[in-house]
């Protein structure tokens, strides 16, 4: 199968860059799939799991918050707040900023309290959470 | 003897300055590069939003984001100034200022209020004393512990008041790194967002897939971009201030060598000039009592 070229960067870092054949992301109206050759494509994504075939057939995948993807030429650029690859996922953090985000949401009488925000931050929460134990258990069996 | 215990005093304390300023040095140096790495790491993202906004921009209709929209007449502006904490660093703080001063009565000139919004303890008292310039916010924090959270807050302040029409434009001053020895303080619009000049449209420009629609992606994709400009502006500006200070303490601790070196010929002479006078007066002593 053909490659392109698919960059993953968040604000602080590149976190993939390379040949792949496929890749799938969670678009914010559901799940789409990139090939080679795509049509330019600008979409919002949403919280969750991008998988991606390596050139080599290797399957990886990466958890994403709230980011945004654009296929131009033969490139696809993933830009999201948060990404890191699954097997990166640390629980106890994940768990840890679960139980600060529900906190958030008790107290949202409070001053200053952002909805979105607080939302935003539980459902990456719980979808880190997610992926980070299906992983754990796979390694475990 | 005279002028060698003062000489003796004024030695020592070009010595112990010159140790201070060495450790200033070498304290700015690290952090100037710690910064320009945080600084460089945030390339890759800057570049591929701008890139984005400037596509979807291109093909949205100039009403799809009040982002985007130019304002008629500009009566309010806001002005975001980034500077330093601490001074110590040469130039840096009064370029600034400088900058700062200038845009702000050419703005007057043209009949705009201005509001400030400061980063850096040292914008922050001198800004209070300019006339014409209402303070707005100040940031809580010092700049140097500067978060990608806590940008990302104030540019949330930033857009919504730019959103309920308070401001008509926002305008960062920043020192912006030329190469890695040479800056200079500057001012760069962020809000409303420049759309890219007509006739300048790709060849993708007929069949670009938006979803689910161009507004709702700019709706989110423009305020990512203007807290990443944000951020980049104030690290720069950050990288910028330690390389300054760095430049500033190497000049001082250069200087007191030099010093060094002329007060120990100074010293020696002195001492010298003392030990040969007292030979002389036990010389002349031993003569006059054999005479």
């Amino acid at each position: 199968m053909p490659n392109f070229k698919l960059e993953l960067v968040t604000p602080d870092a590149m976190v993939y860059s390379g040949e792949v054949t496929s890749v799938s992301a969670p678009a914010e109206e559901g799940r789409i799939g990139i090939l080679a050759g795509h049509a330019p494509l600008c979409c919002t994504l949403s919280v969750g799991e991008v998988f991606i075939r390596e050139a080599n057939g290797q399957i990886r995948s990466f958890v994403v918050g709230d980011g945004f993807l654009e296929v131009s030429g033969n490139t696809c650029r993933i830009l999201a707040a948060v990404g890191e690859p699954v097997e990166a996922i640390d629980i106890a953090r994940a768990e840890a900023a679960e139980r600060r985000a529900r906190e958030r949401l008790k107290a949202r009488h409070e001053q200053d309290f952002d909805l979105a925000r607080a939302e935003t931050a539980l459902v990456r929460a719980v979808v880190r959470l997610k992926l980070g134990r299906e992983r754990s258990s796979k390694r475990a069996r | 003897m005279k002028g060698v215990k003062e000489l003796k005093r004024r030695l020592k304390g070009v010595k112990s300055i010159r140790k201070i300023t060495k450790a200033m040095e070498m304290v700015a140096a690290t952090k100037l590069r710690r910064l320009q790495e945080r600084a460089l790491a945030t390339r890759p993202f800057a570049k591929a939003i701008e890139g984005m906004v400037a596509r979807v921009a291109e093909h949205a209709d100039p009403a799809a984001s009040p982002l985007l929209a130019q304002p008629a007449k500009i009566v309010r502006e806001a002005l975001i100034i980034v500077g330093a904490d601490k001074g110590l660093c040469g130039s840096y703080n009064s370029n600034l200022n400088r900058a700062a001063v200038q845009y702000l009565r050419r703005s007057e000139a043209e009949g705009v209020q201005t509001e400030a919004w400061i980063l850096g303890r040292r914008p922050q008292g001198f800004f209070a004393k300019v006339r014409g310039l209402e303070m707005r916010y100040v940031h809580p924090t010092n700049v140097e512990k500067v978060t990608y959270r806590e940008i990302m807050l104030l540019a949330k302040q930033i857009v919504a008041a730019f959103e309920s029409g308070a401001v008509q434009r926002v305008t960062v001053v920043g020192t912006r790194m030329l190469s890695l020895s040479s800056y200079k303080a500057g001012t760069q619009v962020v809000l409303p967002v420049a759309r890219p000049a007509a006739g300048t449209q790709t060849k993708e420009a007929t069949d670009y897939i938006l979803e689910p629609s161009a507004d709702r992606i700019l709706a989110r994709l423009l305020p990512r971009c203007i807290e990443m400009q944000l951020y980049a502006a104030v690290l720069e500006a950050l990288a910028c201030e330690f390389a300054s200070r760095r430049m500033a303490m190497k000049n001082a601790t250069d200087n007191a060598d030099e010093m060094t070196h002329h007060l120990s010929m100074e010293y020696n002479k002195a001492r010298q000039g003392g030990i040969t006078g007292e030979l002389l007066e036990i010389i002349g002593g031993a003569e006059a009592l054999k005479g």
